[in-house]
């Protein structure tokens, strides 16, 4: 049962991936209003860098803005 | 007056009047009958509301009456009001069904003179009435942080209400300016080619025409929760009434973005505005670790959208922040009535809480009281996955809209900041809250030996049942409601305020969140562990809160100590006098030197001085 908890958001998440590639491929190979068009697979890639970024950044703003509670742990 | 004029005469009152009349009869009403009552009114103020005859891109004056030289316009009807007006009658629908079992008559009322006080901002079409319904709002939406009956909600309600009597306060002043300089006070939008450069500029060289705008950007900004400006909003939103803060996340900030659209379109600032509240409330959001805080900030990060739409100020642009504050409340309220419930089943609005083993040294995460249901998941998917900006859902038929129009205008860096900003909302809504409160505990439950979850599974049915059906009912409505307007969208663009030339079901908007959305996912799989950190987050309030006491001795001892002395003074001069005539040597005056002062707090002294400026403004405009 537990095991569905993981594999099946991972692979809704592939399955969403990999249309939102299809689509790109087949309907807007020749679409470039913005340079970052001309990259395939670009918003895929982005996901997933600013979603690192900003878990970085909010990890980096943890110890300055996050005051832990009374008995808690870091 | 024949029975036709009388008809003419009643559809033309203004749902705003139908709901603060009506809800002076709460109070008398018994307990169920009350959410009846309010579904009631605010179905008969959307049938007012869209029985008068509207057309795209003009006003209609439905309601008008002179005051001395001025023209009061209390009651005019556009597309963009009565589009802001039904989503506020809507909310007011679904959250007075969320509130059926609420026994509580004074919030009640709150709740209905709060949206009378809303809806009668979106549809005023002079200064003075926006003013009266604004202040209004404040004063009624403060009265619902306060039905909480709590030590902390009451602070929050003095410290929401200081916040909005001063951008009341600051609106006023504008409004003063804009009356003197113009010596109208119809609201016209600020089209002029205003700049914020210009405005800065001409500050020195024509004051009066300069000052008025800036006051009425301040006062009305305060509202919007712009950051700097935006403290209130987590702090109260987080703390009020659990029904509470489902009317507040969608009138008073949803009602100065209106206000904003009305006045400043295309004012630059608001883009820089906008994109620095987009990132600030989603790396807000991934740092709080209590639910309705994370709701409170990914607001401030949606009013981010709207603002830097609005700062371009294109006709596509001002559709879309249009059509995202509507989106915006149905998803926002559904999830903060989400919150509710799962507050009720986990006992705790906090993600994370630590919890020790019996021999004090382990730590792991606190589980939940009771499993959180499925079908509460659901809903709360469709609100989460709405605001991630997910295809067929509410979010997705107005966020790209205003990233596009960001393109169009050639804003390229503030279109990957807005897609960057809803990939972090992606990550605190529609990730980091549904695991820790629904996937996390059933991962741990074996490792922590939680068995409740398996007597839960037994008794299922008796858990779903124990939340209020009314409760229930009212996230399905909201629920169905993003469901509905996510796959059929003509039926909002039709709605909005100028013609609509952009569709969502097209290649590149779904390619891009599809791709986003994913890319985003395996970022949360990777390092979610980061995410979760129990504990309070600091905000710029910490500078108010914390310096309130050096403040307070600065401004209010000091203030107390010269009128104290001048008052001993006073009173040694009369009893000196006293002895004089009398020719006595009476021992009165020894109380004066053991006279003690009074210690004031600072809420009652900024009280005093935000209310003496709003009298005097009051006495000004009059």
């Amino acid at each position: 049962m537990k095991k569905w908890f993981v594999i099946v958001p991972i692979a809704l998440a592939m399955i969403a991936g990999i249309a939102g590639f299809l689509i790109e491929w087949v309907y807007l190979s020749d679409y470039a209003s913005h340079w970052w068009n001309k990259i395939p697979a670009f918003y895929l890639l982005y996901g997933l860098g600013s979603a690192v970024v900003t878990l970085l950044i909010a990890k980096g703003l943890q110890r300055l803005l996050v005051q832990p509670d009374q008995g808690g742990r870091r | 007056m024949d029975l036709q004029a009388i008809v003419l005469s009643l559809v033309n009152l203004p749902p705003s009047i139908i709901l603060a009349v009506g809800a002076l009869l709460i109070p008398l009403l018994p307990r169920y009958f009350r959410a009846a009552w309010m579904i009631l009114l605010s179905i008969l103020g959307l049938v007012f509301l869209w029985s008068l005859p509207v057309i795209q891109a003009s006003e209609y004056t439905v309601v008008s009456a002179s005051y001395g030289n001025y023209n009061l316009l209390p009651y005019v009807s556009d597309f963009l009001g009565r589009l802001f007006a039904t989503i506020f009658l809507l909310v007011l629908i679904t959250g007075s069904l969320y509130a059926w079992s609420l026994d509580d008559r004074g919030e009640s009322l709150g709740t209905m003179m709060y949206g009378a006080g809303a809806i009668g901002v979106v549809l005023a079409g002079d200064y003075l009435s926006l003013f009266v319904f604004w202040e209004l709002m404040a004063i009624a939406s403060t009265w619902l942080i306060w039905s909480r009956r709590n030590s902390d909600s009451s602070a929050v309600g003095v410290r929401y209400l200081i916040y909005h009597l001063l951008g009341g306060g600051f609106l006023l002043m504008g409004i003063l300016f804009q009356v003197h300089s113009t010596g109208s006070i119809q609201i016209e939008p600020f089209t002029d080619g205003l700049s914020w450069a210009s405005l800065l500029k001409d500050i020195t060289t024509s004051p009066t025409t300069t000052l008025g705008p800036l006051f009425l950007l301040l006062g009305v900004g305060i509202n919007a929760a712009v950051v700097p400006f935006h403290a209130w909003l987590p702090d109260a939103y987080a703390k009020a009434s659990w029904t509470g803060s489902v009317f507040m996340s969608a009138l008073t900030t949803k009602s100065a973005i209106y206000v904003m659209i009305r006045l400043f379109p295309g004012l630059d600032i608001l883009l820089v505005a906008g994109l620095s509240m987009a990132i600030f409330g989603t790396i807000y959001g991934l740092l709080s670790n209590n639910v309705r805080q994370i709701l409170s900030y990914s607001i401030i990060a949606q009013l981010g959208y709207m603002m830097a739409a609005i700062g371009v100020g294109s006709e596509m642009a001002l559709n879309g922040a249009a059509a995202h504050a509507f989106s915006h409340i149905l998803y926002k309220s559904l999830l903060f009535m989400c919150a509710g419930a799962m507050a009720f089943y986990a006992g705790r609005s906090t993600l994370m809480e630590w919890d020790r083993s019996e021999d004090g040294q382990n730590h792991h995460w606190k589980q939940p009281d009771k499993p959180l249901p499925w079908a509460l998941f659901i809903v709360y998917m469709i609100g989460a996955l709405s605001i991630s900006g997910v295809p067929l859902l509410s979010g997705f038929i107005s966020k790209p809209m205003i990233i596009e129009s960001l393109g169009k205008a050639h804003h390229e860096t503030g279109m990957l900041v807005l897609i960057a900003a809803s990939i972090g909302t992606f990550l605190h809504t529609g990730l980091k809250i549904p695991y820790a409160m629904w996937i996390k505990p059933r991962l741990d439950a074996d490792t922590n030996s939680y068995q409740k979850e398996k007597a839960s599974m037994v008794s299922s049915k008796e858990q779903d049942t124990s939340l209020p059906l009314s409760q229930w009912i009212a996230m399905g409505l909201g629920a169905g409601l993003c469901l509905l307007f996510g796959l059929m969208p003509d039926l909002l663009y039709g709605w909005l305020p100028y013609p609509v030339k952009f569709s969502p079901f097209e290649a590149y908007p779904i390619s891009e969140s599809l791709m986003t959305l994913s890319g985003g996912f395996f970022g949360f799989i990777l390092l979610r562990k980061w995410l979760y950190q129990p504990g309070s987050v600091l905000d710029l309030d910490l500078l108010y809160r914390h310096g309130g006491e050096p403040l307070r001795k600065l401004v209010v001892d000091t203030s107390w100590a010269i009128f104290g002395a001048a008052d001993v003074l006073v009173r040694q001069v009369a009893n000196s006098m006293t002895q004089w005539f009398r020719g006595t040597d009476g021992t009165g005056p020894s109380k004066v030197q053991r006279f003690r002062l009074a210690q004031p707090s600072i809420e009652t002294a900024i009280g005093w001085i935000v209310g003496t400026m709003f009298v005097v403004g009051v006495i000004l405009l009059l």
